[in-house]
This record gives structure tokens, sequence and C-alpha cells, in this order.
């Protein structure tokens, strides 16, 4: 046992990062626990969009499990989806609610939509995400060319 | 934790409805907070019903505009495939053929590619005639993933055969290996034949079919070096045709031309096929006598003979 506990690290509770390489038909997956960075980058179209976001829920669920009443740090999660499928639209869904609920129990977190200035979809989409959310901070940040 | 539907809280919320309304005691009288919880759900479940149709009908919408420039790509380059002057083929990583255009068909006398891949295994594998070019073939492809205008003959259906140039390359797959390859295949026959034509021209004596003058000396040069470097003997004969002015003037120039040509016939029957028999001048004729020893030479080394009869 640890004498002067810090960050998460605490006896059980240590949080593996959660990191999951992008393939062609599913993005790229990089929750960093200690820098409190969610990242979700690329295309999600996966033939089971079920199996794909479970852990990633788990992860999510633990994540602010671990948190526990810790109602001052900032979780930033930057969601950078090009294209996704229905399936995974709604499985989005879900994951805003995970989010917005740990937001209704205090928890701080910050949201970055983030989309190229040329993908109206993508933008138009953030925006229907961010209509459903009151206790998540949602931005919707345009890319630029440079 | 087990896997669970995307629909997971919707179905539970049904699962709640339903037990709520199985309940006995409320059967007539459903209490306010069942309605409230249902609406609160229900009006959820509208908001995403909406936005994921929305969503949807966004995608839907640039994957449509997506296909359509796929199409036109797709018909652009369709078209050039379809209409170019030389063959364009792709096969499997095997080499099996799996398309061809219609100028490959017919360079190769099949009436269209649906012919050509039915009766041609593969490209490198099929009509190429020698086993040394296709090893060649398969050599560059692997070391480099291409190949370069390879020079090759290939057999046509019909038996015919043709020059070609080969280029090639190994499209690669993610694995590292090779999805397929890509290739183009020119009808070179003609230039290969004109360039033959040319060189024999070049080389040889229009009267007589000898080698020329300038042919000689080329190779001349070539057998004194070698001769000088294995330390053999090498013989040059020179002719020199007498009173060959007074043959001329007697009987005509075609006279003269029927004599030299006679002599080139004979003296083309004496030499070996390593030899070199040619017209040196208007009337004179030399040939090249290669000697591997000494001692087996018929001819005395490097002399040459003036028979003046």
């Amino acid at each position: 046992m640890l004498l002067f506990p810090q960050g998460d690290h605490i006896g059980e509770h240590v949080m593996e990062n959660l990191i999951i390489e992008a393939t062609r038909s599913t993005p790229l997956v990089h929750f960093d626990a200690d820098r409190r960075i969610l990242t979700m980058r690329g295309e999600s179209y996966p033939e089971n969009a079920a199996r794909f976001y479970q852990p990633i829920y788990d992860w999510i669920s633990r994540y602010f499990d671990v948190m526990a009443d810790d109602t001052s740090s900032i979780t930033t999660v930057n969601l950078e989806i090009v294209y996704f499928n229905s399936s995974s639209s709604k499985a989005l869904m879900n994951l805003f609610d995970l989010f917005e609920d740990a937001g209704l129990d205090g928890k701080i977190i910050h949201v970055n939509w983030r989309y190229h200035e040329e993908n109206d979809t993508a933008m138009e989409c953030g925006e229907e995400f961010k209509e459903e959310l009151t206790n998540v901070q949602f931005d919707l940040i345009e890319i630029t060319e440079d | 934790m087990t896997q669970q539907s995307l629909f997971y809280s919707e179905e539970k919320a049904i699962a709640e409805a339903e037990k709520l309304l199985a309940a006995p005691a409320h059967e007539d009288n459903i209490p306010a907070h069942a309605f409230r919880f249902l609406l609160k759900r229900y009006q959820k479940l509208f908001r995403q019903i909406v936005s994921l149709v929305k969503m949807g009908d966004r995608m839907q919408h640039d994957l449509n505009i997506l296909n359509q420039r796929i199409k036109e790509s797709e018909e652009k380059y369709r078209g050039i495939f379809e209409n170019a002057v030389e063959g364009i083929y792709r096969a499997d990583s095997q080499g099996c053929l799996t398309a061809a255009n219609p100028a490959l068909a017919w360079s190769l006398g099949y009436e269209d590619p649906r012919e050509l891949i039915a009766g041609v295994r593969s490209i490198a594998g099929g009509p190429l005639l020698h086993e040394s070019r296709l090893e060649e073939f398969r050599r560059q492809l692997l070391a480099t993933g291409a190949v370069d205008r390879l020079q090759a003959q290939m057999v046509r259906k019909d038996g015919r055969c043709i020059w070609v140039e080969i280029s090639a390359r190994a499209v690669p797959d993610t694995g590292g290996g090779i999805a397929c390859i890509e290739g183009l295949v020119s009808d070179v026959t003609e230039r290969v034949l004109l360039q033959a034509e040319l060189r024999r021209l070049a080389t040889t004596d229009g009267l007589t079919g000898l080698a020329n003058r300038r042919h000689f000396m080329e190779n001349a040069k070539t057998e004194f070096t070698r001769a000088r470097r294995q330390k053999s003997a090498l013989s040059i004969v020179l002719f020199d045709i007498d009173h060959f002015k007074r043959v001329n003037d007697t009987y005509g120039h075609d006279a003269g031309d029927r004599a030299l040509k006679a002599l080139a016939g004979v003296g083309g029957e004496l030499i070996r096929g390593y030899d070199m028999f040619c017209r040196f001048g208007r009337n004179r004729v030399r040939a090249f006598v290669n000697c591997p020893r000494r001692d087996s030479c018929d001819l005395p080394p490097v002399v040459p003979v003036q028979n003046r009869a």
C-alpha cells in the first residue's frame, strides 16, 4: 500500500489507459486517465457497434467510479469522427448519456466535437448530439487546413 | 462486463413500464409517476429518433455524392482502359489474369478480353515464349516491385510470334504481400523487325549479302583482342579478283555482279559458322578464320593470302 497515494493510483483503483488502434472501420481510441483526456478519431462503421463500444462504455463507467466525488477535475473529450453509420450514431448517443449522467453527478466534462471545415455533415451531427446535453460543455471546433 | 444491446436503456424502460402495468393493483389506476416516467422516456426516444433520422439522411446524402463521384471516376478510367491502344491487364498475386482490355486481347489474336482470360491462364505463364524471360519478369517484380519495359516474345492464339514490351507493377496489400499485378503490354513487333532490318542493312553488302567492310572492321577489332587475350591464332584471307575490270568491260556489269555473287556463295560455304566472310572492296573479298589452337589451324596464322590467278 502506498503511504502517499497520488492521483488515481489508489490501492486497487489503478486506472489503465484505454488504447484501441484505428482500423478501416473503427476509430482510434486513446483514453488517458492520468491526463483526463479521452480521444476518439477516425471513422466508425464496425460490423458490430455494440461489441466495439462496450469496452469503451465499461472503461468510462470505471473512470467515473474512480473519480468518485471529484467535482473539480476537468475531463476533456476530443471527438473527431469523420463518418459513422447509424448503429454508431446510436452508440455515440449512449456514450453522451454516460457523460450527461456524470455531469449530472457533478463531474466537469468538456466535449470538443472536432470536424473539418468542409465536412458539413459532421458539424450538423455535432449539433444534433449537443442538443441532448445539458450537464456537459459541448464545443463544436472547426479544423481548418492550416 | 457483459455486452449490452445498443438499445439497452430503451429495453430497460419498456421492461419497467410492463412491470408497472402488470401490477394487479394498478390495472385501472396507473399512478402518475409511472406516466411521467414513460413520457420522459418517450420524449427522449422521440428526440433521439429525430436526430438519428436526420443524421442518417445526411450520411446517406454524402454517400450518394461520393458514389456519384466514384462512378464518374470509374467511367473516366474505364474509358482509358477500354480505348487504350496498348494492352493493359490485371492479374492476381499468383499472376492469373483477372482483367484485360480489348487492345491486349486483339494483339494476342483473341476476339475479346473474355476469350483471352478464358484461354490464357496468365500473361507471364501463358503467351510468354521463353522461360528465361519469364524468370527475368518474376525476378524484377519480386526484387523491385516493378518491371520496366522488358522485351520478350509472345505467341498469339494463331501461333504467330510477336515482340512485346511488358511493364508491370506489384500492387502491395496491407500485410506487405502482393495484392495484385497491373501490367502494360505494347506490341513492338514492327519496331523490332525494323531495327533488325536496319542492322542488317548497315552491316551487309547489298549485292552479295556478305558482311560489309565496316562490319568486318568492327569484328576485326574484337577478334584481335580476343586472340591476343587467349593467345590463339587468327587468320585473315584476302581474295583479290584479278582482271575483274575486264569481266565488267567485256560481259557487262550484270555479269560482273553475278561473278561476285558466285564467289560470295562459294566463299560462304567454305567458312564455318563463327568465321566471317566479307566484301572488302569493289573486287575484293576477305575472310576471317578463327583458330582455337595454332596446330589445328588449316591456314597459317595471320597470313594474308593473295591469290592472283
